[in-house]
């Protein structure tokens, strides 16, 4: 096929694909191989009873020599050739052979379909590839060294329409190129059976007793007859055995992950192996991510354990990077802060991809140097101190002492938080010496005078210190309304020695709240 | 030479972004001296890269004060990244505005001996431009037992990161402090109803300095006296 095509479909078809599917994965002694139908279960050749069970789907060529067509029971087949080892169906097998004809697919266009098990169309018609457009037949040869590689044979049908192509496919000795004019491929075609177009059985049935058994004889039909006497059906086979109509392609468009999973053959104990792995998943990921010029946001990594608990955590980018040594030394400074009872025996790793901006931060906000290296350290500190004790304070809409909760410093600061407070609130905040706290609250004595004010402290059996000046008390209580209810008088008092206390009186005594200064 | 283009465009931002400049407009300051506009900070001539201790023995003197005036800083020029290494998990948020708890790293400990090491992740760090060690409610026993090379060590990643230490004592304690303020008059219960602008603007302390440009001259001129 020369070039100037304006429409060109390439279809990749894997014949005998279930058996094919079996034995790419697997290699058997034995020469005369057929895989009987039933549900995939993984198990070839074991089940005592697969004899009784099941038809022959494919069989390979020298069984075939043999006698052994696709339909015979098991006992039927063993009868034509005794040394024949029965397959069964591999559905996780079948599932990665038809992965590999769409990556084969994929690397010609992005435009293709997955039409049926085995089988996959090309629209190649904007295909760069210039040997598609010199070549076909070279193009074609191409395709199945490819997936010669990978074990799995096929043969390749290239036509202007994409089922024309499709019945090209499953002609070609291995590369069938047909030309622009649809009667030309319909000569080609006429020895082709029927079953390639898989009719319903009803009407298959109705053909075989008309005595038609190809391509070529259904095509001899009038056209309108066959409407008439199979309707709708008969018409679309018509069609199809003449070349088919112009449609579109059901693309697949495959849903990008950037996850890796792997089970360990040996359990891991210590951390040096799991990081070796984890850098190798990484290096992986973060090709992956280099090719569709993303870079990962975070990374959610999960640990199996041999007790079969299950450890996981995502852990944010700060500055999103597809630097695989970056992302490691994440991983690295959090991991060590994990301790587990038994040995890892899985681990899986995914990246989130986000596409790479560039941010601009206030004229005024010194940006940070290195984010990524602050959210490591901010790994080890959380490490050091314990989860929850190192960020930025988020305060909670609740008058309680101590409202407020640890976010991370470097998730960006949300618009409702940025917002300064109301004037009234901004001047209470601005007004006086500030308050710390003593975490836990410190109990003390205390002294009180007839009108009931503080007269005398005593902290931590520790002598009387003389109340100089008490102001209060407030009353603040919150939370009636639930189990969490909450009430304090709270007093300020300077005492003798210059310190300047928050005194506070709750259900179960007096205590020290913080120091003013 | 610089073109009289290029004069004119840094007068044009000057006048457009007043903030940017106020370090180089303010006046009475050491070069490269952090100006806070309180003068009791910046009697203290804090350089980025040193060491300083603020030192308030009875915890009512107004560490508290200068301590949020660290944090929030809004007289300067460009707003640091400000992280507290809370010695005794003290700071009360509720104290601060949400301006300077949107910008705060606040790293909370329990004991000093922890403290020292998470701020000396921070210097190693190197992003954060200012740390405030809080190290005021911690027992005087642990604090003793912080070793002196700890300190050195400290400042000189301080110093390599260019990074401001500040440690809040209450007493003498940070060997190689380039700046110390001892807060010695304590506040009145009438203070906790003043302005906190004006309780800082009011707020004095001795201060102690060490090394520095006019330590070397003095060095440098005993030494040529002695020569």
């Amino acid at each position: 096929m020369k070039g100037g095509l304006s429409a060109f479909y390439a279809a990749l078809w894997l014949p005998r694909f279930h058996l094919q599917a079996v034995l790419c994965r697997q290699a058997f002694s034995k020469r005369w191989v057929a895989v009987l139908d039933g549900d995939g279960d993984g198990s070839n050749g074991e089940d005592e009873d697969m004899e009784n069970k099941g038809r022959v789907l494919h069989a390979n060529g020298r069984a075939e020599a043999q006698g052994v067509v696709a339909g015979m029971t098991a006992s039927q087949a063993l009868a034509r050739c005794p040394r024949l080892e029965l397959l069964r169906r591999d559905a996780q097998g079948e599932r990665a052979a038809q992965e590999v004809l769409l990556a084969c697919a994929s690397l010609w266009t992005p435009d293709y379909e997955s039409t049926q098990p085995g089988l996959c169309v090309l629209d190649l018609s904007r295909s760069s590839f210039a040997e598609v457009k010199r070549d076909s037949r070279e193009a074609g040869q191409r395709m199945r060294e490819w997936l010669r590689e990978k074990r799995l044979g096929v043969r390749v049908g290239m036509a202007c329409k994409a089922d024309l192509a499709i019945l090209a496919a499953f002609a070609a000795r291995p590369v069938l190129t047909l030309g622009d004019d649809a009667e030309d491929g319909a000569k080609l075609l006429q020895h082709l059976p029927l079953s390639v177009l898989k009719p319903s059985r009803e009407v298959m049935e109705v053909l075989r007793l008309w005595g038609i058994r190809t391509l070529a004889q259904l095509a001899a039909l009038p056209r309108a007859e066959m409407a008439l006497r199979l309707g709708q059906e008969g018409l679309w086979l018509w069609d199809l055995c003449r070349g088919g109509r112009g449609r579109l392609l059901k693309r697949v468009c495959p849903v990008v992950g950037y996850r890796e999973e792997v089970e360990l053959e040996h359990p891991v104990e210590c951390l040096e192996p799991l990081l070796f792995l984890l850098r190798r998943l990484l290096d992986d990921l973060c090709g992956r991510l280099a090719d569709a010029w993303l870079v990962a946001s975070a990374q959610w990594v999960q640990l199996r354990f041999d007790d079969r608990t299950v450890y996981e955590n995502t852990l944010r980018v700060a500055e999103p990077t597809r630097n695989a040594a970056l992302l490691l030394r994440l991983l690295h400074t959090h991991l060590e802060g994990v301790s587990a009872g038994a040995p890892i025996v899985a681990v899986a790793l995914e990246l989130v991809s986000v596409r790479p901006f560039g941010q601009q931060s206030g004229l005024f906000e010194r940006g940070l140097r290195d984010p990524n290296r602050l959210a490591e350290t901010l790994g080890q500190l959380e490490a050091l101190l314990g989860a929850g004790q190192v960020g930025r304070v988020k305060m909670l809409p609740s008058r309680r002492p101590d409202a407020f909760t640890l976010v991370n410093y470097l998730e960006p600061v949300a618009a409702a938080e940025a917002s300064l407070p109301g004037s009234e609130e901004r001047l209470l905040m601005s007004n006086g010496l500030p308050l710390r706290r003593y975490r836990p609250v410190r109990p003390v004595l205390v002294g009180l005078d007839e009108g009931g004010r503080p007269e005398a402290l005593q902290v931590g059996g520790g002598g009387w210190l003389k109340v100089t000046a008490a102001g209060g008390p407030w009353l603040v209580s919150g939370d009636w309304w639930n189990s969490g209810a909450w009430e304090r008088e709270v007093w300020e008092v300077a005492v003798d020695d210059g310190a300047l206390y928050q005194l506070v009186r709750e259900k179960q005594g007096w205590v020290l709240d913080g120091l003013f200064g | 030479m610089i073109p009289a283009n290029v004069i004119s465009l840094r007068e044009v931002l000057r006048e457009q972004y007043p903030e940017a400049h106020a370090h180089a407009l303010s006046s009475g300051g050491e070069m490269g001296a952090i100006q806070t506009g309180w003068a009791c900070l910046d009697g203290m001539r804090l350089m980025q890269g040193t060491v300083a201790e603020i030192v308030d023995e009875r915890g009512s003197a107004g560490a508290g004060l200068l301590l949020l005036a660290l944090m929030e800083a809004e007289r300067e020029s460009l707003r640091p990244r400000v992280a507290l290494v809370d010695g005794a998990d003290a700071f009360d948020p509720a104290s601060a505005s949400m301006e300077t708890l949107n910008r705060l790293l606040w790293v909370r400990c329990r004991d000093a001996n922890r403290a020292i090491r998470a701020a000396d992740l921070l210097l190693r760090d190197g992003n954060i431009t200012r740390v405030l060690l809080d190290l005021q409610f911690c027992p005087a026993q642990a604090l003793r037992q912080i070793p002196a090379p700890a300190w050195h060590r400290l400042r000189m990643l301080a110093e390599k990161a260019g990074t401001l230490l500040c440690a809040f004592t209450s007493f003498q304690m940070v060997p190689c402090a380039r700046a110390r303020l001892f807060l010695e008059e304590t506040h009145a219960v009438e203070a906790l109803d003043g302005s906190r602008e004006g309780l800082l603007s009011e707020l004095r302390g001795r201060v102690q300095q060490r090394g520095g440009r006019k330590g070397l001259e003095r060095r440098l001129n005993s030494m040529a006296e002695a020569g």
